[in-house]
């Protein structure tokens, strides 16, 4: 026995040893080209493109290395933070729009205003995803893929009912009457995500803006207008009681591409899981209804950030050959994105003719970014309490956006 | 140097080579998280500050916070009646079948095995099955229950507060039965056939042989089970994350969710540490009350 622990604690010892040892050695490889580490979040497909253009980049510059390094996507903000603590970040990295501005505030990321600016490019990209790579007034990220939420509808369903197609200039009322009409036991009215994640934020934010409020201006009566328009929605059965714990995903698949939905609040890249689920579904796309205020809809996408200044000129190299119109074009098309540039999707035809993205393209120039606030996982953790509250009968309108406000205020400081 | 004093120096090295595994395992895994929980829980440590260093002692301040927000009240008392209820489920039907069990009949033996199977499925697996059941549009829970003419319109379980906890508290019943039931069933083959014979020849009744044999030979083994089946349901985790995220709401919101959310969602680290420092103090005292409870018991029966 004791002979028996003896071995497993020598080759404990010896495996420690041969892990500290085999971390850290590929850095300055001596032949005199630049090793850089991006890190990426994206799905498989589109990290097979993302490294055709990395092979691409590679083959123009022939001094640097990309090692690249795929982690998962709700996993990519845990191991950044993890690995920031631990001075063991990637040169360059993809994350999330929306975390931009916290790593900006945690010196995460570093500040290439003065690389952006010598560039000369930024003017071209759409104003929410550019707002969203900056934080107090400074570029901390490149916007690398954009999409925005619209409306999807069925238009069988439309058909079968004898009722015309949404148009652009429609409004709230067309919006909640549609809504209303379009229920029947065999199909819901509307679906949107009402999760308690980050995806209900998205979908019920663009309502909050429509009729002329904030994230910051959350105990007003403008809020209290678009939370009661869902809130009566819901209740009233013209939604699916299930979307309270449903992802877009789950709700994309079980109830709009399964033909159980007239209308759905939805982002491009759900065009995807409606072709795996039914190809033959006959849908069409159409801009947010127009609110009391605005039809404005919420970006999503990522950025690209640097993280290390050490190889900066390199990283900065690979940030600008990404981020060029041609390849942002291939890139965003390729994935079923929009690309953050304006100048990218002029020179697309798919954007421009393709009756679904151009449509996302129209929206993505009336979107905002969410925040950007460097505490917004807490800011909008409040937003999802709120909502869920009210719909499972928990709280009424006015006092669940009280309370969440009064969180809010709280997080401002 | 004498030899006993060599001696006296072999034994101990031989001494501290038994013991330094388990004590190196246990400081690095047990006691320097625990204590790191604690540390943190005393500074400001948020995504802020968590990278750049510079988070700053701040006292207590961390935990007046949490108890002044009253999501930390109502996660207790969703801890609590979730707990309450499972285990008013869980002991009883646990016991009901190991009692069954404990009579020999034909395939015995592999039904207990297969009564078991519960307990080995993944948590996650669970959720994810029971979230399906209870979907209220295709769930068979619905479809049974309409079927049966108990219910004439679908029960949205997981979107309201009280029936959403109901569904989670089915899902971990159905999953602890078998470690109740298991646990039991071993306690019971040990208790002595003799006192038994006796009783049956005094003519006690089975209920009475139930009541004054079975539950005081028991008692030990039923306050064990109690006491683990509190403490496994209590940190409940991956059930609510994964069956309903905590919500409608924060109505099915229990401590360790609540953790995780202010931690790895919020990014709030310090308060998902309070928050998690909380209910180990809870469970300690469970846990000591156990240990309190087992020694008393072996004193009672070396006293006899």
């Amino acid at each position: 026995m004791k002979k028996f622990l003896s071995i497993v604690m020598v080759s404990l010892l010896a495996a420690s040893f041969v892990f500290a040892g085999g971390s850290k050695e590929s850095a300055a490889a001596d032949d005199g080209k630049t090793t850089i580490e991006l890190w990426y979040h994206i799905s498989p497909n589109q990290a097979a493109i993302l490294l055709e253009m990395v092979d691409k980049f590679e083959e123009e510059n022939p001094d640097v290395v990309v090692e690249t390094q795929s982690i998962a996507f709700a996993e990519i903000k845990k191991q950044l933070t993890i690995g920031a603590a631990a001075r063991q970040v990637p040169d360059v990295t993809l994350c999330d729009t929306v975390d931009n501005a916290s790593f900006a505030a945690a010196g995460v990321a570093v500040d290439i205003t003065d690389e952006v600016e010598a560039w000369g490019e930024i003017d071209n990209y759409f104003d929410a995803p550019r707002m969203s790579a900056m934080y107090e007034g400074r570029y901390y990220g490149l916007p690398y893929y954009s999409n925005c939420l619209a409306i999807m509808y069925n238009k069988d369903i439309f058909d079968e009912m004898g009722v015309p197609y949404p148009t652009a200039d429609w409004t709230w009322d067309d919006f909640v009457r549609l809504a209303k009409e379009l229920t029947t036991p065999e199909h819901y009215g509307l679906t949107m995500c009402l999760y308690r994640s980050e995806e209900g934020t998205f979908n019920v934010l663009p309502f909050i803006w429509q009729a002329g409020a904030d994230w910051d201006s959350l105990d007003t009566p403008e809020a209290a207008e678009a939370l009661t328009m869902i809130n009566d929605l819901y209740q009233g059965g013209y939604m699916s009681k299930e979307l309270i714990s449903m992802t877009q995903a789950d709700m994309t698949s079980a109830l709009f591409a399964s033909g159980k939905s007239a209308m759905m609040v939805a982002g491009s890249w759900l065009n995807t899981n409606i072709q795996n689920e039914n190809p033959d579904l006959n849908y069409g796309v159409v801009t947010f209804a127009h609110g009391p205020a605005n039809a404005a809809s919420c970006i999503g996408g990522g950025n690209i950030m640097m993280l290390k200044d050490d190889n900066k000129e390199a990283s900065w190299r690979l940030m600008k050959f990404l981020s060029e119109p041609e390849n942002s074009l291939y890139y965003n098309e390729k994935c079923g994105y929009i690309s953050p540039r304006e100048d990218a999707v002029a020179m697309s035809e798919l954007w421009t003719t393709d009756p679904i993205l151009s449509v996302y393209a129209e929206q993505l120039s009336t979107s905002l970014p969410r925040g950007p606030h460097p505490r917004w996982p807490e800011v909008s953790s409040a937003i999802q309490t709120a909502f869920q509250s009210v719909l499972s009968n928990n709280a009424t309108v006015e006092a669940a956006l009280a309370t969440a406000a009064a969180t809010i205020a709280e997080i401002e400081g | 140097m004498t030899t006993t004093n060599k001696l006296r120096r072999r034994n101990t090295l031989l001494f501290l080579s038994f013991v330094l595994p388990a004590a190196i395992y246990m400081v690095l895994m047990v006691i320097f998280p625990i204590f790191y929980n604690i540390a943190i829980s005393f500074k400001n440590v948020d995504l802020m500050n968590f990278a750049r260093g510079g988070s700053e002692f701040v006292g207590l301040q961390v935990y007046k916070d949490i108890f002044e927000d009253p999501i930390l009240g109502t996660s207790l008392k969703n801890t609590l009646v979730f707990t309450f209820w499972c285990l008013l489920f869980q002991f009883p039907i646990g016991f009901a079948i190991a009692m069954l069990f404990s009579r020999s009949f034909p395939g015995a033996p592999a039904l207990r095995g297969i009564n078991f199977i519960p307990w080995m499925i993944p948590m996650v697996a669970v959720a994810g099955i029971f979230k399906y059941m209870f979907n209220a549009d295709i769930g068979i829970i619905n479809r049974l229950l309409t079927s049966l003419h108990i219910i004439s319109e679908p029960i949205q379980w997981l979107a309201y507060g009280d029936t959403a906890m109901a569904s989670v508290v089915v899902a971990n019943i159905w999953k602890g039965v078998p470690f109740n039931m298991i646990l039991l069933a071993t306690a019971l083959t040990t208790l002595p056939e003799d006192v038994y014979e006796a009783a049956i020849i005094d003519g006690a009744s089975p209920v009475q042989r139930f009541f004054r044999i079975t539950v005081p030979l028991l008692k030990p083994a039923m306050l064990s089970v109690l006491t683990l089946g509190f403490i496994y349901t209590f940190k409940v985790f991956d059930l609510i994350y994964v069956m309903t995220g905590g919500g409608p709401g924060a109505s099915t919101e229990v401590l360790s969710s609540l953790a995780y959310r202010f931690s790895f969602t919020e990014y709030n680290f310090s308060e998902g540490a309070a928050v998690a420092n909380v209910l180990f103090v809870l469970l300690m005292i469970v846990g000591l009350f156990y240990i309190h409870l087992v020694n008393k018991e072996d004193r009672e029966r070396s006293g006899k």
